[in-house]
C-alpha cells in the first residue's frame, strides 16, 4: 500500500523560498497565490531570539476535513494518499478554505498577470491548467508523482531539507526520519492525521 | 504572535446577508403556517402573508449564496454530498423548502386556493414544508459548526440562536409587511398583530439567553472572537448592531404592541419600526457571527504560529527618497 | 621544523559523519569519479512538443549552478538543479527558477536605440528612436576608432555583476598563475584604455587576502574540518541561498560546527548559529582588536610554531617601522633566542625565532614584530571593546577562549598519507557588512592576525583560499623576503602624475573600485588633475546610479560624459542615460559556457580541487537582441584591436592558457563560442568540445582532491611565511608620501591629508570614522544593509522579476525597516507605520517591523529596492532604497586603502506625514 508523505526537515530549512518559487514554476498559478509557503515568526526575546521557518503547504490529511464539507465532491482523497480537487466539479464556495485546519487552501478569484497588463508567454501557457472561481492546492506535483518523480519543492530544496515518499513503507526514507528524528505534524489534537510531518529544529546552541 | 489573531477573510457580507435572508424566509414561512392553524379570519392575512413572504427571502438569499461562489453555473453538483457535507444538506433542505413554499404559495394563495379544499394534503404540504424550514433555520449553526479550524463556531447553541433568530426576524418582517399592506390600504385586522408580537417577545427572551450562553461558553474556547465582538473591531456592530438593534429595540417594542392596548396606527408604526430595526439587527447578528470567526492557529510542537493569510494583500509602499549631496 | 602532535585524526574518521547522513538522504558524491566526467546527455529531440535543455543560471556573481531548463513548445516552463553537477547536486535557489519571469518580462529592452532628447537623466524621457543594429555598431565603432587613435584613455569601460560571465569584460577568468600578480579585463586592455571601471566597491574586500594569502577574492572556509566559525557582518552562503554554499555549511552544522555571527541583526545563518554576538556595525574592528589582545595577554596561548616559522612574526622591525635588514644582503633579520644573535630569516640554522624583546643593533633598537603587535594591542581590551562594540567584555573573553580551544594548537590531520597541522576554527573576516567601514581593510587584516596566531591559514579546517590550489598558482609562493607574494591590489597599482586613471587609482593604489571618486571627477577633473576629458562610457553590466552611493553626484558625472553606451537588459538609469543602447540578450537566451571558479563563501572535500566547465543551451531570443561578446568582437574589429599582437585574440591566449595548436590564430576573426571551444579543448581534452559540454551540461575533472586541494602542501612547514605584520602597507603610505612631495600635489578632496595617512600602518588599531564618533546625538540610530535569497545583487534584473516581487511581498521581513521592538516602543513608533530615515547624506522612506532580530541601536533594511526610472515596471518603485543615505566623499565615507565606503551611516527616523 503506498500512502505518499513528504517529511520536512526544519533543521536544515533557512527560509530561502525556493520551494515557494519552485512549487509556482511548476504549477503556474497566477499573481497572489501560493500553495507552498514558508511563514517566518520570531520566539524569544532580543538578544535570546529565533527565527523560525515553518514551510506549509497542503498536509495531505488522511481524515481531510475539507473533504468532509465539501458539497459537490470536488475534493477527494485519493487512494496513495493525495487529496485532489476536481475543478470541473468544484463550485467555488469555499467552504474548504474555512474547514482546512491549516489554511492551506487558495481561491483562484482573478487572474492577476505579473506584469500589469501583459501576460507572459508561460502564463499563457500555465493559466490554462486553472479553472477560474475554483479553490486550488498543492496535490503533490501528481502527474510528475505518477511520473516516477518527486514534487517540484522537494526537488529543488536549496538546503537538502524535504524529503517525499512512502509513509506506509517502514523501510523508506520518509518513515526512517520520522522515526529517528522524532517527526511531528502540526496541529495533532485536530485528529486530521497530516502526511506532512516535520523534523525538530535544534537551537544549535542559542537559546 | 505580537498582535490579536486576525478573523477570518474567506466569507464576507454576502453569506452573511444570505444567512440571515434564507432563516428569515423559512421564519417567516413557520410563522405563516403557524398562525394559519389558528382557524380565525384575522390570522388568515397575517399566515398568507408570511408565506408569501417565504419566497422573495429564501430567493434572494439563495441568489447571493450563488453569487458569492466563483463557478456559478455548476451550482447543481451542490447536492452530491448530503452524506457528509452541511452545505450539501443545506442546499437539499433550502430548495426542497422552496419547492414547497411554491406549492403552498401557489396551490394555496395565489393564483388559486386548491389547497385549502384539502385540508389533510394542506396540512401535510405545511407540516414538510414546515419541518424543512426548521431545518434551514437550523443547519446554518451546523454548517459553520462543522468548520472545526474556528471554534468560535463550534457550539451547540449556534443552531438554536439562529433557529430563534430566524423566528424572530420572521415574525419581524411579516409585521412590517403587514403595517405596508395596511398602510396601502389592505384590509386586516391588527390583532393577530399583537399576538405575532406576544409570540415573538418569548421569542426574543429565548433567543437573548441562547446568545448570552453561547457567548459566555465562548469566553474560554474562542476567546479571542468574543474580544473582537465586545471590545474589538465588531463591537459597533455587535452592540449597535445585534444587542440593540436585534434584543433591546425589538423586545421594547413587541412588548409594547403586545401587553399595551394600543390603536391602530401608533401599533402600525411600531411594526413597521421594528421591523426595519429589527431586520437589520438579524443581519448583524449573522454579520458579527461570520466575520467573528477566528482561526485557531497552528500548533507546532506546542508553539502558535498564525497560519497563512486567506487573502492575497500587499503591504508594500512606494519608494521615496532624496539625496542631500552635491558634488 | 616539525610542530608538536598532540592530537591526529584522519580525514576519512572526521569526514564519515558527514558520509552518514548523506547516505541517509541520498546525497551525492561526485568525488569517487576519476578522469573527465559529464552529465546525462539531454534529449536529443522534442517529444509532444516537451523537452529540456541544459543550462546553467545567472541569478547571482557565482554562476555554477548547472540547471535542466524545461520548454513546451519553445516556451520555457521550469527550472531544475541538475543532478549531475557537483556543485549544485540538483538543487537551485529561488533566482534561477524566477529567471523564466525574467526572460519573459515585457520591460526589457528589445531593439537597438538611439537617445534624441540631448537632456538626460534617469526620469527624462530619453525620446528613443530605434535604429538597426548595422547603425548601432557603426556609430559606436566609429567613434571608439577616433577616440583611440586621440588618446585611448577617454574611453571608460564598466564592469559590474550584469555580466560576470562575459569573458571579454571579465577579468576572473584568469586563473591559474598566468599574469596573476595584476588582473585585467580583456577588451579594455586590448583596446588600450586604463579606465576600467567596477560599479562594486561596496564589497571591496580583497585587500588583506590578496596580500595574506595571495588570493583573489577573499579567503573562504573550509567546511571540511571547521569546527569553529565566527562570521562578522558576512554570509557562509545560506543568507542568500547561494545553493551549494548552503549545502556545506549545513552538512558542517549537522557536523556540529559552531557559527557565531557579529552582525547587527540575526540572519538565517545566524539563527542556525551557535551565538549571535549583536554589535554596533562599523565597531567589528574593536572586536577584533580585543580578540588579539585576550590572545596574547590573557589567554597567553597561540600557534607558536605557526607564527614563529610561517609568518614574518619574528622579523626583526626597526625604528623606522620597517624590516631590519642585513647589511650585506639586505635580507630581512630575525633573533636566534637560543644563540642570542640575528641571522637572517633563511639561516637554517636558526634554533628558536625569538618573538618578544627588544635588542639592539649597530646601536639601534629593534623588536620582533610580533612584539611590536603585542605592545599596541596593550590598549585595546575586551572592556574597552565593549564600549565601543555593545558586545559584553565576558562575551568577548568567551568567545576567544572558546576560539583558542578549539584551534586544536598542535594537531595534525593525515590527508592521503601526508601530515598537515589541523586547525579548525576560522575568523570569516572578509565579509563586506564589516568591512564595507571606513577602517574595514585594517579590520579584514587584524582577522587575518587571528587566523594566524592559531595558525589556522591554509590548512585543513582554517581559513584557505583553495582559488587556486597547486603549485602552478604559485599561490603562497615566497618573494625575496620570504613572505607569501601579494598579488593584484595588494600590490597596488603604479603612481603616476597627471593621472591617467579617471578614478583614480594612482592615488588609492590599492583599490578595487572608486566609482564614487569617478563621479567627482567628472565634474571637477582640474581639481584632480585629470589631464583630459572623459568622451565616452562603454556599460558591460553595471548601473552605478543605483548601485552605489552618491545617486545625484553620479548622476551629474555622467551627463558630462558625451556619448554613452549600454549593453542594456532593462530601462535602468544607466541605460536612460545612454546615447545608443545595444539591447542584451537575457542570460537564458545566451548560448555560453562558465569555467567554475571556486565561491566565495566556503567549500569542502565536495568541491575541492574541481575544475569544471558549465554550458549553457540558449532559449530561442524573444526579441532583437544580441549576445554581447558578438557585438564587442565586431566592435573590436572595426576599430581594429581584435587582431595582432595585444589586440583580443592575444589576450585570450593569454587567460585562457590556450597552448599548441588551441591557439587563437592572432589575425583570424573568431566567434566567441569558437575560443569558448579551444577553451574547454585545451581544459578537458581534444575528444570535448563546447557542443559536447553544451549536450552533456557540465565537465568536471577533480584535478587537485584531498591533500592536494591544500596550499599548505605545496609549501608545508617553513617553506613560505604570511605576513602578520603589514610592512607592505606603511610602505605604500610612504610611497605615496613621496610622490605627493615630488609632485608637489595633495591627495585631491582630502581636507586633512594625515587623515588619509593614518590607514597606512603596518599594524590595524582603532579609527572610529565620522559615522562612529562623528555624528551630531540627533542621529541616535545605525543603519545596516544586507543581501538576501530574493536579492543579493541587480544581477538577472532581481529587482524588477515579477515571481521574485510577489514572494517578497509576501514575506513579512523583507519589505521593511527593521527596528528594535523596545526601540519603537521608546519612539512611540508603531508596527507598518511608514517613516522617514534620514543621514546627514539622504533620506528614504519606509515601512516598520518591530522585529527582536535585530540590535536595539540599529535599524535595517533589506536588499536595494525602490530606485527606479519610469520606463521599469510598477514592482521596482517599490521598498526603501537604502543607498541613498551613504557617502562617497572622500575624506568622510571612504577606506582610502580599499576604496569601499562607510555602508552603515548614523541616521534618524521619524514619522512620515
Amino acid at each position: 500500500m503506498v500512502r505518499y508523505g513528504m517529511v520536512i526537515d526544519l533543521k536544515r530549512c533557512l527560509g530561502c523560498d525556493t520551494c515557494t518559487m519552485a512549487c509556482k514554476a511548476a504549477n503556474a498559478t497566477t499573481r497572489g497565490i501560493l500553495w507552498n509557503r514558508v511563514l517566518k515568526y520570531e520566539t524569544g526575546k532580543y538578544p535570546h531570539v529565533r527565527l523560525n521557518y515553518l514551510p506549509v503547504l497542503c498536509m495531505h490529511c488522511k481524515e481531510p476535513e475539507c473533504e468532509k464539507v465539501c458539497p459537490t465532491g470536488a475534493t477527494s482523497k485519493r487512494e496513495d494518499g493525495i487529496v485532489v480537487v476536481d475543478n470541473e466539479k468544484c463550485v467555488g464556495c469555499r467552504y474548504c478554505m474555512l474547514a482546512c485546519v491549516y489554511a492551506s487552501r487558495t481561491f483562484y478569484e482573478e487572474v492577476r498577470t505579473f506584469y500589469p497588463g501583459h501576460m507572459t508567454r508561460f502564463e499563457q501557457t500555465g493559466y490554462d491548467r486553472h479553472r477560474l472561481g475554483t479553490v486550488e492546492k498543492c496535490d503533490f506535483c501528481l502527474e510528475r508523482v505518477q511520473a516516477g518523480q518527486e514534487p517540484s519543492c522537494v526537488v529543488s530544496c536549496t538546503g537538502h531539507a524535504r524529503y517525499f515518499g512512502n509513509l506506509d513503507d517502514p523501510n523508506s526514507e520518509v518513515s526512517r526520519l520520522i522515526k529517528e528524528r522524532k517527526g511531528f505534524v502540526l496541529n495533532p489534537e485536530m485528529n486530521t492525521d497530516p502526511s506532512v510531518y516535520y523534523l525538530p529544529s535544534e537551537s544549535g546552541g542559542r537559546d | 504572535m505580537e498582535r490579536a489573531p486576525k478573523t477570518q477573510e474567506v466569507m464576507g457580507w454576502k453569506v452573511a446577508a444570505s444567512l440571515f435572508l434564507i432563516a428569515t424566509g423559512a421564519g417567516s414561512y413557520l410563522i405563516g403556517f403557524l398562525f394559519g392553524l389558528i382557524d380565525s379570519a384575522e390570522s388568515m392575512t397575517l399566515s398568507k402573508l408570511a408565506v408569501i413572504l417565504g419566497v422573495p427571502f429564501v430567493l434572494v438569499g439563495g441568489c447571493l449564496l450563488l453569487c458569492d461562489m466563483g463557478q456559478k453555473s455548476k451550482f447543481y453538483h451542490m447536492i452530491s454530498r448530503p452524506g457528509s457535507s452541511w452545505m450539501s444538506r443545506g442546499a437539499f433542505f433550502v430548495t426542497l423548502f422552496l419547492v414547497f413554499n411554491l406549492i403552498h404559495l401557489f396551490t394555496g394563495i395565489w393564483p388559486t386556493t386548491t389547497l385549502l379544499t384539502y385540508p389533510a394534503l394542506y396540512f401535510m404540504v405545511g407540516i414538510i414544508a414546515s419541518i424543512l424550514a426548521v431545518l434551514t433555520l437550523g443547519y446554518t449553526g451546523f454548517l459553520l459548526g462543522a468548520v472545526k479550524a474556528i471554534p468560535f463556531w463550534s457550539s451547540s447553541f449556534l443552531p438554536w440562536l439562529f433557529l430563534f433568530s430566524g423566528l424572530s426576524t420572521g415574525a419581524m418582517a411579516t409585521s412590517l409587511l403587514f403595517s405596508v399592506y395596511r398602510f396601502a390600504g389592505g384590509e386586516a385586522s391588527v390583532q393577530s398583530l399583537a399576538g405575532l408580537a406576544h409570540f415573538n417577545f418569548f421569542v426574543i427572551i429565548l433567543e437573548a439567553i441562547v446568545l448570552f450562553s453561547y457567548l459566555g461558553v465562548m469566553k474560554s474556547r474562542g476567546a479571542g472572537s468574543v474580544k473582537t465582538l465586545t471590545r474589538g473591531k465588531l463591537a459597533k456592530a455587535f452592540w449597535g448592531g445585534v444587542v440593540f438593534a436585534a434584543l433591546i429595540v425589538p423586545f421594547v417594542i413587541e412588548a409594547l404592541k403586545s401587553f399595551i392596548p394600543l390603536s391602530t396606527a401608533p401599533l402600525l408604526v411600531l411594526a413597521l419600526l421594528g421591523g426595519i430595526v429589527g431586520l437589520l439587527g438579524g443581519y448583524m447578528l449573522r454579520h458579527v457571527v461570520v466575520y467573528g470567526g477566528t482561526r485557531i492557529p497552528l500548533n507546532v510542537q506546542g508553539q502558535r504560529v498564525a497560519p497563512p493569510p486567506e487573502k492575497y494583500e500587499t503591504k508594500v509602499i512606494d519608494s521615496d527618497y532624496q539625496s542631500f549631496q552635491k558634488a | 621544523m616539525e610542530q608538536p602532535k598532540n592530537a591526529t585524526t584522519t580525514a576519512r574518521e572526521s569526514s564519515s559523519k558527514v558520509r552518514e547522513l548523506a547516505a541517509l538522504s541520498k546525497r551525492l558524491d561526485f568525488t569517487k569519479k576519476k578522469g573527465v566526467n559529464w552529465g546525462t546527455p539531454m534529449p536529443s529531440e522534442a517529444k509532444n512538443g516537451e523537452t529540456w535543455v541544459y543550462g546553467y543560471c545567472m541569478g547571482c556573481m557565482q554562476a555554477d549552478c548547472s540547471t535542466r531548463n524545461f520548454l513546451k513548445d519553445g516556451t520555457l516552463v521550469n527550472v531544475e538543479g541538475n543532478p549531475d553537477c557537483p556543485t549544485n547536486q540538483g538543487k537551485v535557489c529561488p533566482r534561477a527558477i524566477a529567471g523564466i519571469m525574467g526572460l519573459y518580462n515585457p520591460y526589457r529592452v528589445k531593439v537597438p536605440l538611439k537617445r534624441t532628447n540631448p537632456e538626460k537623466g534617469p526620469d527624462i524621457d530619453p525620446g528613443w528612436v530605434e535604429i538597426t543594429w548595422e547603425e548601432a555598431i557603426s556609430t559606436v565603432s566609429e567613434r571608439f576608432k577616433k577616440i583611440r587613435q586621440e588618446d585611448p584613455r577617454k574611453l571608460a569601460v564598466w564592469e559590474g555583476w550584469g555580466a560576470p560571465e562575459t569573458f571579454l569584460i571579465t577579468c576572473k577568468e584568469i586563473d591559474k598563475s598566468v599574469d596573476y600578480q595584476y588582473g585585467f579585463l580583456i577588451w579594455p586592455k586590448a583596446f588600450g584604455t586604463p579606465n576600467e571601471l567596477f560599479g562594486r566597491n561596496l564589497c571591496a574586500i580583497h585587500y588583506a587576502t590578496n596580500l595574506t594569502h595571495g588570493h583573489m577574492p577573499e579567503y573562504i572556509s573550509d567546511l571540511e574540518h571547521c569546527k569553529y566559525l565566527i562570521a562578522p557582518g558576512r554570509t557562509s552562503g545560506p543568507n542568500v541561498a547561494a545553493t551549494h554554499s548552503t549545502k556545506r555549511f549545513l552538512d558542517a552544522i549537522e557536523r556540529g560546527m559552531k557559527v557565531v555571527t557579529l552582525d547587527p541583526r540575526l540572519s538565517p545563518e545566524g539563527n542556525k548559529g551557535y551565538k549571535w554576538l549583536p554589535v554596533r556595525p562599523g565597531t567589528e574592528l574593536a572586536f577584533a582588536l580585543a580578540m588579539i589582545h585576550t590572545i596574547l595577554y590573557e589567554l597567553k596561548k597561540f600557534d607558536e610554531w605557526f607564527v614563529k616559522n610561517r609568518t614574518n612574526g619574528p622579523y626583526l622591525i626597526g625604528p623606522d617601522g620597517h624590516y631590519f635588514r642585513d647589511n650585506t644582503t639586505k635580507k630581512p633579520l630575525v633573533w636566534d633566542a637560543a644563540e642570542d644573535k640575528a641571522k637572517t630569516f633563511d639561516d637554517r640554522t636558526v634554533k628558536d625565532y625569538a618573538l618578544w624583546g627588544e635588542h639592539t643593533m649597530d646601536g639601534v633598537k629593534v623588536h620582533p614584530a610580533l612584539q611590536l603587535i603585542k605592545d599596541r594591542m596593550k590598549e585595546y581590551t575586551p572592556e574597552w571593546a565593549a564600549k565601543i562594540t555593545s558586545i559584553p567584555a565576558v562575551t568577548i573573553r568567551e568567545v576567544t577562549k572558546e576560539f583558542v580551544e578549539h584551534a586544536q594548537i598542535g594537531s595534525t590531520l593525515e590527508i592521503d598519507g601526508f601530515t598537515f597541522p589541523l586547525r579548525p576554527v576560522q575568523f570569516a573576516g572578509s565579509g563586506r557588512g564589516a568591512v564595507s567601514q571606513r577602517a574595514g581593510t585594517l579590520f579584514d587584516l587584524a582577522g587575518k592576525i587571528i587566523n594566524e596566531l592559531m595558525g589556522a591559514v591554509e590548512v585543513p579546517g582554517g581559513a584557505t583560499g583553495n582559488r587556486c590550489p597547486g603549485p602552478c598558482a604559485g599561490t603562497l609562493q615566497p618573494n625575496e623576503d620570504g613572505v607569501v607574494t601579494p598579488i593584484m591590489e595588494s600590490i597596488g597599482g603604479p603612481f603616476k602624475f597627471p593621472p591617467d586613471h579617471v578614478a583614480m587609482n594612482e592615488f588609492y593604489a590599492h583599490s578595487h573600485a572608486t566609482p564614487q571618486v569617478m563621479a567627482r571627477v567628472l565634474l571637477n577633473p582640474e581639481k584632480y588633475h585629470l589631464p583630459y576629458e572623459l568622451e565616452a562610457m562603454l556599460n558591460c553590466g553595471a548601473n552605478s546610479i543605483r548601485s552605489q552611493m552618491d545617486r545625484q553626484i553620479m548622476i551629474d558625472g555622467f551627463k558630462k560624459v558625451p556619448f554613452i553606451v549600454t549593453f542594456a537588459l532593462n530601462y535602468d538609469e544607466t541605460t536612460m542615460m545612454s546615447d545608443i543602447v545595444f539591447p542584451e540578450h537575457h542570460f537564458m537566451e545566451r548560448m555560453y559556457a562558465r569555467f567554475y571558479l571556486v565561491t566565495h563563501q566556503n567549500l569542502d572535500d565536495s568541491v575541492r580541487g574541481l575544475t569544471m566547465a558549465l554550458g549553457r543551451n540558449a532559449v530561442r531570443p524573444l526579441f532583437d537582441t544580441r549576445l554581447m561578446d558578438d557585438v564587442l568582437i565586431e566592435i573590436a574589429d572595426r576599430v581594429g584591436f581584435l587582431k595582432g599582437p595585444g589586440g583580443i585574440n592575444d589576450l585570450i591566449n593569454l587567460a585562457f592558457q590556450l597552448k599548441g595548436k588551441h591557439r587563437l590564430d592572432l589575425d583570424t576573426r573568431y566567434t566567441i563560442h569558437e575560443m569558448i571551444d579551444r577553451r574547454v579543448k585545451q581544459v578537458f581534452g581534444d575528444e570535448y568540445s563546447f557542443e559536447y559540454l553544451l549536450k552533456h551540461g557540465v565537465l568536471y575533472r577533480f584535478d587537485t582532491p584531498g591533500k592536494l586541494g591544500y596550499n599548505y602542501y605545496y609549501w608545508p612547514d617553513n617553506k613560505t611565511r604570511h605576513p602578520i605584520y603589514f610592512d607592505r602597507l606603511k610602505k605604500s603610505g610612504e610611497k605615496m608620501r613621496n610622490n605627493l612631495e615630488k609632485n608637489n600635489i595633495k591627495i585631491p578632496n582630502w581636507e586633512d591629508q594625515e587623515e588619509y595617512f593614518k590607514f597606512f600602518e603596518p599594524i590595524p588599531y582603532w579609527i572610529a570614522g565620522p559615522e562612529v564618533e562623528g555624528a551630531p546625538p540627533e542621529y541616535d540610530l545605525w543603519i545596516c544593509n544586507w543581501k538576501t535569497p530574493f536579492m543579493p545583487h541587480g544581477t538577472a534584473d532581481t529587482q524588477q522579476n515579477a515571481w521574485l516581487a510577489e514572494l517578497r511581498e509576501a514575506d513579512p521581513y523583507e519589505m521593511f525597516v527593521w527596528i528594535n521592538t523596545e526601540t519603537a516602543g521608546k519612539k512611540e513608533l508603531h508596527d507598518e507605520e511608514v517613516v522617514w530615515i534620514e543621514s546627514r547624506w539622504g533620506k528614504t522612506k519606509g515601512k516598520l517591523k518591530l522585529t527582536e532580530l535585530i540590535h536595539p541601536e540599529v535599524i535595517g533594511v533589506p536588499a536595494c529596492y525602490g530606485a527606479s526610472t519610469p520606463m521599469m515596471s510598477p514592482d521596482s518603485k517599490k521598498g526603501t532604497y537604502y543607498n541613498i543615505l551613504l557617502t562617497g566623499k572622500e575624506d568622510v565615507g571612504m577606506d582610502p586603502i580599499s576604496g569601499s565606503v562607510t555602508v552603515s551611516p548614523k541616521v534618524k527616523v521619524y514619522k512620515a506625514k
